[in-house]
């Protein structure tokens, strides 16, 4: 799947990146938001969310965990060492019912963890609440 | 005097909306202590200010704590009181992985019987919190954490209670009943 993108060039406005290997969490994800007025960029490893910040991405960031080569946590820690954390909300997105970390010094980087399966409703209330916090 | 201190972590920021939901302006003094980066320290307080009636303070060293006021500690500092009256911002190393350290809030509480301190820990990882509502309850204060089956993220709230010193396990709903109850106290 490309990268989806209903963004402009505007650097000043705050959008939503989802970071998941998985294609059907993708799509879903992005067709909830897909009409909203704010960008949806999806990406499909730590490395495209990185390459994606590098190029001036601000917002919301639900992070999957489990992800061939960098995982959701490794990439939160690359987020931090190149000073990207100042424009964004990090969430983690994760299946696992008990989540938790061993890094235990990213925490304070992280401000939720949202569990899949996800109820519509309650996604979109929350990264709506994260946008609003941004502004 | 009442002094509440809120620790909260990954998770805890819903949490916060929910509590602070059209809370009124309170007799009791209450820190935040949220981890967080510094640059989400500010949103989070215009968020709260729009949410309740509290003035909703970022304070500096040398602020003075006052009735009404919910005191938002700043990412990367730690928030020390000083004889239960002042802010000290210290940025000295980090407590349990993080700055501001709830625990580090937690110790600077004073003994004082004309004051009553309370805490709550909400959903976070780790420990953090924990040893600090253990010495709370020594010292006299009344110790509350979020119920964990409510929590986003458990550790902190669970390790709170494994120290055998927390007077009650709330919901978020019964959080924010006990926060509107002190306004109704007086």
């Amino acid at each position: 799947m490309e990268c989806l993108d209903n963004q402009s060039s505007d650097q000043d406005i705050y959008g939503l990146m989802v970071v998941d290997d998985d294609d059907d969490i993708l799509f879903t994800v992005y067709s909830l938001f897909k009409k909203r007025q704010f960008p949806v960029l999806l990406a499909h490893s730590g490395q495209e969310c990185l390459n994606l910040l590098e190029k001036g991405f601000k917002g919301v960031i639900l992070m999957d965990i489990m992800m061939p080569g960098m995982d959701g946590w490794e990439t939160v820690e690359q987020i931090v060492n190149h000073g990207y954390e100042k424009n964004l909300i990090i969430s983690m997105f994760t299946a696992k019912d008990i989540p938790d970390t061993p890094l235990d010094h990213l925490k304070e980087y992280v401000l939720d963890y949202i569990t899949k399966p996800f109820e519509p409703k309650d996604l979109i209330i929350l990264v709506d609440d994260y946008l609003e916090l941004l502004q | 005097m009442k002094i509440l201190i809120i620790g909260s972590s990954t998770g805890g920021p819903r949490i916060l909306f929910d509590i602070f939901s059209e809370i009124p302006k309170l007799p009791i003094s209450i820190i935040l202590v949220q981890h967080m980066p510094q640059s989400t320290t500010p949103r989070l307080a215009r968020r709260l200010s729009q949410i309740c009636k509290l003035d909703v303070i970022i304070p500096e060293s040398g602020t003075k704590l006052s009735p009404g006021c919910l005191y938002v500690a700043p990412g990367d500092n730690h928030l020390i009181l000083v004889n239960n009256e002042r802010i000290l911002l210290d940025l000295s190393e980090k407590v349990n992985y993080v700055r501001p350290s709830i625990d580090v809030t937690l110790f600077s509480l004073k003994e004082n019987q004309d004051i009553q301190l309370f805490g709550i820990i909400l959903s976070g990882m780790g420990n953090d919190g924990a040893e600090g509502m253990a010495y709370l309850k020594s010292i006299g204060g009344y110790t509350i954490v979020q119920d964990p089956g409510s929590c986003i993220i458990k550790s902190m709230p669970e390790s709170a209670l494994k120290t055998g010193k927390i007077d009650a396990v709330f919901t978020p709903g019964q959080i924010h009943d006990f926060l509107s109850g002190l306004a109704k106290k007086g």
